[in-house]
């Protein structure tokens, strides 16, 4: 322990020794360093070397000695203890620390050991092992070192001071030096003189010119300045190290100022959704509100720069070394250039830069739904199509309709666009709310407004249309003109073809007769076919004419269902006019007549047949158009009653309120109405071919003679024209109960009619089907009978055959009456007759000749197929007949359903777009709880019925509808969103579009359905010649060629072209335009 | 006149499948056949077997599975062998089995598959009464009751069923009486088929059927009570009450045949 100790101490005094001597060490390089710096001018940086002596230094140093190696250091100073104190040491190393030694010595012997080398070194006087001598020498010259450099400021302080601020201070007005020219320009290839005027403060300094790498030891030098020329002054030291340099001048060539670089960055309004985009172009073209960031590059460092409009008005751009930049937002038309001022103060200027701001296009907006006036249809309801379209955005539609009466446009709905480039809305309007009297119209146009946010809202205005309430005579006489255009105009050509027939018959007894026609009979033949040509012509145009009708209808979604069913039924009448083959009779028997074919008279013969048919399909026809216009006219008289009967109901309600002397004018209308219906009925009451119908009507006649209707009317007018309020309303309200026993049993008339030709037809057909499987059943027995009764059979078969034609006839006479017997049936009967009838003559010639019976039971067998056959048929037609009698069915029925279903779908989008957005802050009211409870229970019922629909769709009740289920499938998904949004209370912008998905959904199924309907119709007429059709003139109307190519520009500008080309598309269109006005 | 003609049907049908097993199987198994009914199924699906099908058996075997009632197996055709006879079978099993919309589906099926057959007209009168009743499908099935059992010649059950039914005012009522009326001439009450039709007329004056329930009477007076004097008033009765109607024209030849037979007489 002992001796641990004394080693600890005899090492502190040691490193004690070791620190000192090398911090002498250290500070006498340090002196000397200086000396080298401070003396020789020499950079500072030498005195980095400092680090690595010192790492050096101590390394080599025993500044951290440990007790073992000083243990060493002792054994190697006193030999006497060589290898005995470091193993004592390490001994007590580990018994201090709890460590069995190596050897495995006892504590005993440690102790001892430790004992035996204590007793030992206190003979010893350790310090002696410590070096100080080294220290006291280092100490000594350190303090020469420190003296002389003392003594250096003391003697030499100039040169003291210079190399000390040379090295240490700043450099600043160290050195008094004048230097010409400085940084200048000159013109080229002058002669320039660098001088410089310097006062040296150490005399062993020299200074040198530096001139574009050269080196000058003159004080002046001319120079020519060809380029650019850089130039410093350098001082040397004795030994030739640059120890001071000025700083770099330069003398540049004068030259223009320039701009190397002008670039323009747009940034477009927000409301364009267009990101920014960069130009060089001079031509600052973009629409208002655009902010132009401009950036330039110059020739030379800047002074200055301004921007200068052609108002020259000033703007200082910012300018940082040689590059400027600015900015402005595009307002107006204008001009501006740049001036920059060079650091040389000339000035230099851009090119003019022109803004030109383009325009936001006008948006577009067009009504295509119903597109066209249109009279007021049947439901006072019309479905208005808007589609509209901007280059940037639509903001909204509106609609606005102005009666004939109000002096200004009233806005009826409004719709937001979500500023969509392109949309289409659809409204369904409610015509019953404006109150609109017959013979009134309300004039309707739509208004699209554009999303521009600078300008304000620009707006654009469709074609105003017009819907037209027409009078109930219009309305009626329109309803039945169709018909009735087409009786007009098959009677005389059914008169034609009756005398055309006759003439046949004596051309064909004439060639019975000679076997050949003179000239004469030859050309009458000849006209006589031209005839015929020109009447089918005739019969197929008119056809067209029906067809081009309701394609006209088609193509609309709200149809009157009425007008639709008869247009239907005319063309059904009159594709059965003209028989399958006549075309080809008639070739063939003009080919016939023009080469002296010796067939002629079988030709004639064929085609005298087939005019014998089409006479006699002309006359069905005729008797079938007949048969609709007495429905027509009962329909005619029944709703014309309900009109009246609903304008004075309206009237009625509007004498509370409003002043009488407006209600006279209707009033007085209302009157002439019903003068008008007592006519008609008075006039039917004698005419009508139905003789049950006929004394019901004249029974209603003479009711309404006692009514006096007429009368009550006027005089209703007369109280409301002198202001007695309380008698007009008692006299009004009498005549309404008056007119609803009117319009109740004239519809009860018009339905029993209709409801008895059907209930007649049914049994009618019916006892027929009966008949003809009677018949078929005893020819079935008559063909087993045995030979021995074959007189008996002859007789019973010719009953047979009589029987059989009896049935043909009542067939024929029926289907005069309905469309749905086919002539075709009754000629099958009359084979079947036909063929009854041969088989009687044949079986009595059988009688007598005894052959075999084979061929008659190949007749009858032949005769009962072509009664079944019939029976069959008629069986299918009573089924169709009466299920046609009861509830719609077939695809009219389903969009009837589907019409009636988007109808829904528009009205709870109309209200639900007025609860957005939802939820809103602050909670929803109890009212607005309710409502939307209402719409949720609403969309939910549709869902349902649609879904059922659909159900029944894919039954195929509806036939064959391939995609069709697909679009309804789509509509139903969507509405069980709009659902799910409004259990969770919230309608936004996402349901409304929902909405109108389900909306164009439903609308593409109805136009769908009607295409296929239509399609169908016309694959069903086939084989027949139709004239050319009239060459198609285009509209030379400068307005709808000015809306089209509107329209066509705001199209191609969204097509995403390149912002150039923008430009030269709208110059394009403008110059269209510009065209189609010259 | 379904009746009247069914009864015809099954005439034909026992005489061809006659005509076929004596042509066919006569030398290979000449026993007598059982008609029970149990035995002469177990007889034609033998049959079946062993010709591996062919139409004329599967017609035997269908008729023998009707007589038994066995209507699911009798529905069982396969249907590379359809005939319009089997399909005939098939439209009467589905009518014995109250599926009438099946039954009008078969009907279909024959008329455009079989134009031709001479079943068709039975099968359109079938479609007739089909149509006429679809909204009385109770009375219909009874109706379809009876029918089946006048088939199978069980003329008691077709009375009792028949009987409660003749107290509707329908169609299948008219039915009924023509249909009872041929039960008794079946069994030889003329009187009772006489009395029935009379019935049938005053209690439908205005039915679609009186003038074959005319014809009818006379065909019975003429042929199964041999009164011509009654016959020629009822021919006459119709040809003027009905001038228009095909059985007035069957009548005039009747009555034009009972003047030829006095005449020979």
């Amino acid at each position: 322990m002992e001796l641990y100790q004394k080693l600890i101490r005899l090492r502190r005094q040691f490193q004690f020794n070791e620190i000192l001597f090398v911090c002498l060490l250290l500070l006498s390089i340090l002196v000397c360093l200086l000396f080298v710096v401070v003396g020789l001018f020499i950079n500072k940086l030498i005195l980095l070397l400092l680090i690595p002596i010192l790492t050096i230094i101590i390394y080599k140093s025993d500044i951290f000695i440990s007790i073992k190696q000083l243990s060493k250091k002792i054994e190697n100073y006193f030999p006497e203890i060589k290898n005995k104190l470091l193993p004592v040491v390490e001994l007590y190393y580990d018994q201090l620390n709890n460590r069995p030694t190596k050897e495995g010595y006892s504590l005993e012997l440690i102790e001892a050991a430790i004992k035996d080398i204590t007793e030992k070194i206190k003979t010893f006087n350790l310090i002696k092992i410590i070096n100080y001598r080294k220290t006291l020498y280092v100490g000594i010259l350190t303090l020469g070192l420190c003296l002389a450099f003392i003594a250096f400021r003391l003697f030499q302080p100039v040169n003291f001071d210079f190399g000390w601020h040379l090295a240490f201070k700043s450099k600043q007005d160290l050195i008094d030096i004048q230097i010409s020219p400085g940084n200048t320009y000159v013109n080229k290839d002058s002669v320039i003189k660098i001088n410089y005027k310097i006062n040296l403060p150490v005399k062993t300094l020299r200074a040198k010119l530096h001139i574009n790498k050269q080196v000058f030891s003159e004080d002046e030098v001319a120079i020519k300045a060809e380029k650019k020329i850089e130039y410093y002054v350098g001082i040397y030291s004795v030994l030739g190290f640059m120890v001071y340099k000025t700083p770099d001048y330069y003398i540049k060539i004068n030259q223009p100022i320039e701009i190397t670089d002008l670039y323009f960055t747009y940034h477009y309004p927000a409301y364009t959704k267009l990101s920014q985009q960069q130009s060089r172009s001079t031509l600052i073209k973009a629409i208002k509100g655009t902010k132009v960031e401009f950036h330039g590059i110059a020739t030379m460092p800047l002074t200055a720069a301004w921007k200068i409009t052609s108002a020259d008005k000033r703007e200082s751009l910012k300018v940082r070394d040689n590059e400027f930049e600015g900015s402005f937002v595009i307002t107006k038309q204008d001009s501006f250039v740049i001036i920059l001022t060079g650091e040389n103060y000339y000035q230099g200027k851009s090119p003019t830069c022109y803004i030109v701001p383009t325009v936001d296009e006008m948006p577009f907006v067009k009504i295509f739904l119903p597109g066209r006036d249109i009279d007021m249809p049947v439901s006072m309801q019309v479905l208005v199509g808007i589609y509209g379209i901007d280059d940037f955005g639509i903001s909204r539609f509106e609609l606005y309709c102005r009666k004939a009466s109000a002096d200004e446009s009233v806005r009826i709905w409004t719709k937001l666009a979500n500023n969509r480039l392109e949309d289409t809305a659809y409204f369904f309007w409610d015509l019953t709310k404006l109150n609109i009297l017959p013979g009134e119209a309300v004039d309707y146009y739509a208004v699209v407004y554009d999303n521009d946010a600078i300008s304000g809202n620009k707006h654009a205005k469709s074609e105003t249309y017009t819907i037209r309430f027409p009078t109930l005579t219009e309305i009626y006489e329109q309803a039945s003109q169709e018909s009735k255009t087409t009786v007009e105009r098959l009677q005389p050509l059914s008169e034609t073809q009756m005398q055309l027939n006759k003439e046949l018959q004596k051309i064909s007894e004439h060639i019975q007769k000679y076997r050949d026609l003179d000239w004469e009979e030859k050309s009458k033949l000849s006209s006589l076919l031209a005839q015929q040509e020109r009447i089918m012509n005739e019969i197929a145009k008119l056809q067209q004419e029906i067809q081009n009708t309701m394609a006209d209808l088609y193509s609309n979604l709200m149809l009157d269902k009425e007008t639709i069913d008869r247009l239907k039924e005319i063309s059904e009448i009159l594709s059965e006019i003209l028989p399958e083959e006549i075309k080809e009779h008639l070739e063939k028997l003009q080919s016939a007549l023009m080469e002296k074919n010796p067939e002629l008279q079988k030709q004639l013969e064929n085609f005298k047949m087939s005019a014998e048919e089409m006479k006699e399909a002309l006359k069905r026809a005729l008797e079938l158009l007949k048969n609709i216009q007495q429905q027509e006219l009962l329909n005619k008289l029944a709703r014309k009653a309900e009109e009246i009967y609903k304008q004075q109901s309206q009237l009625n309600s509007r004498m509370n309120a409003e002043k009488l002397a407006n209600l006279v004018s209707p009033q007085e209308q209302i009157e002439n109405e019903i003068k008008d219906l007592e006519d008609e009925i008075k006039n039917s009451s004698l005419n009508f071919e139905d003789s049950i119908v006929r004394s019901q009507l004249a029974e209603i006649a003479k009711e309404l003679n006692e009514m006096q209707l007429s009368s009550q009317a006027n005089n209703v007018s007369n109280n409301l024209s002198q202001g007695k309020r309380s008698e007009a309303k008692k006299s009004a309200q009498h005549l309404l109960s008056d007119l609803a026993k009117l319009k109740d049993r004239l519809k009860d008339i018009s339905e029993k009619f209709a409801q008895n030709k059907n209930q007649y037809l049914t049994t009618k057909l019916t006892k027929i089907a009966i008949e003809l499987n009677e018949i078929s059943h005893e020819q079935e027995k008559v063909m087993l009978e045995n030979q021995q009764s074959l007189s008996a059979s002859v007789l019973k078969q010719k009953q047979l055959a009589e029987a059989t034609t009896i049935v043909a006839e009542s067939l024929a006479a029926l289907s005069a009456q309905t469309l749905l017997i086919s002539p075709r049936l009754t000629k099958e009967i009359v084979r079947s007759a036909s063929l009854m009838t041969n088989a009687a003559n044949l079986l009595e010639e059988i009688i007598h000749t005894k052959s075999s019976l084979t061929p008659v039971k190949n007749l009858q067998t032949e005769a009962i197929f072509s009664l079944d056959i019939v029976t069959w048929q008629i069986l299918l037609l009573t089924v169709k007949a009466e299920k046609s009698a009861g509830m719609a069915g077939g695809l009219e029925g389903l969009l009837e359903a589907l019409s009636q279903l988007t109808a829904d779908q528009m009205t709870l989008g109309q209200q639900m777009g007025g609860m957005i957005p939802l939820p809103i802050p602050g909670g929803l009211t109890a009212e607005q709880l309710a409502q939307l409870n209402r719409l949720f229970s609403l969309q939910s019922q549709l869902r349902q019925a649609l879904e059922q629909l659909l159900n029944e769709m894919k039954s195929g009740k509806y036939g064959e509808m391939p995609g069709l289920t697909g679009s309804v499938e789509g509509a139903v998904e969507e509405m069980k969103q709009i659902e799910k949004d409004l259990s969770e209370l919230t309608i936004s912008r996402k349901t409304i579009e929902r909405q109108e998905q389900v909306i164009n959904r439903l609308l593409d199924a109805q136009r769908s359905i009607r295409q296929k309907e239509f399609s169908e119709k016309r694959e069903r007429e086939i084989g027949k010649d139709y004239p050319p059709p009239s060459k198609i003139v285009l509209d030379k109307s400068l307005g709808e060629s000015k809306k089209q190519l509107r329209e066509e520009l705001l199209r191609a500008l969204r097509e995403g072209y390149p912002k150039e080309y923008e430009f030269l598309i709208k110059k394009y269109f403008e110059e269209l335009i510009r065209e189609s006005k010259e | 006149m379904i009746y009247y003609s069914n009864t015809m049907k099954i005439g034909k049908i026992v005489s061809i499948c006659w005509i076929i097993w004596t042509m066919t199987y006569a030398q290979n198994d000449r026993q007598a056949i059982i008609y029970s009914s149990s035995d002469s199924i177990k007889k034609y699906q033998r049959l079946v077997k062993q010709s591996s099908g062919s139409e004329s058996d599967w017609f035997a075997l269908q008729n023998a599975f009707i007589q038994a009632g066995d209507f699911q197996s009798a529905l069982k055709i396969p249907t590379a062998c359809l005939s319009d006879r089997l399909l005939w079978g098939q439209i009467r099993v589905l009518f014995y089995t109250h599926q009438f919309d099946s039954c009008k589906r078969y009907i279909f099926e024959l008329a455009t598959r079989f134009a031709k057959s001479p079943y068709l007209n039975d099968a359109l009168q079938l479609a007739f009464l089909l149509f006429q009743a679809q909204n009385d499908t109770v009375v219909l099935k009874k109706f379809a009751d009876a029918q089946y059992f006048y088939e199978i010649n069980k003329f008691a059950n077709v009375i009792a069923l028949l009987q409660p039914l003749l107290a509707e005012q329908n169609i299948v009522a008219e039915f009924g009486y023509l249909l009872l009326s041929k039960v008794f001439l079946t069994q030889n009450q003329s009187n009772q088929a006489i009395a029935t039709l009379q019935e049938f007329m005053m209690k439908f004056p205005k039915s679609l059927l009186i003038p074959k329930a005319h014809y009818q009477l006379g065909i019975i007076y003429l042929e199964a009570i041999r009164d011509t004097t009654n016959a020629r008033n009822v021919f006459e009765n119709l040809i003027s009450s009905y001038p228009e109607s095909p059985e007035s024209y069957f009548a005039r030849a009747q009555l034009s045949l009972i003047g030829s037979d006095n005449k020979t007489k």
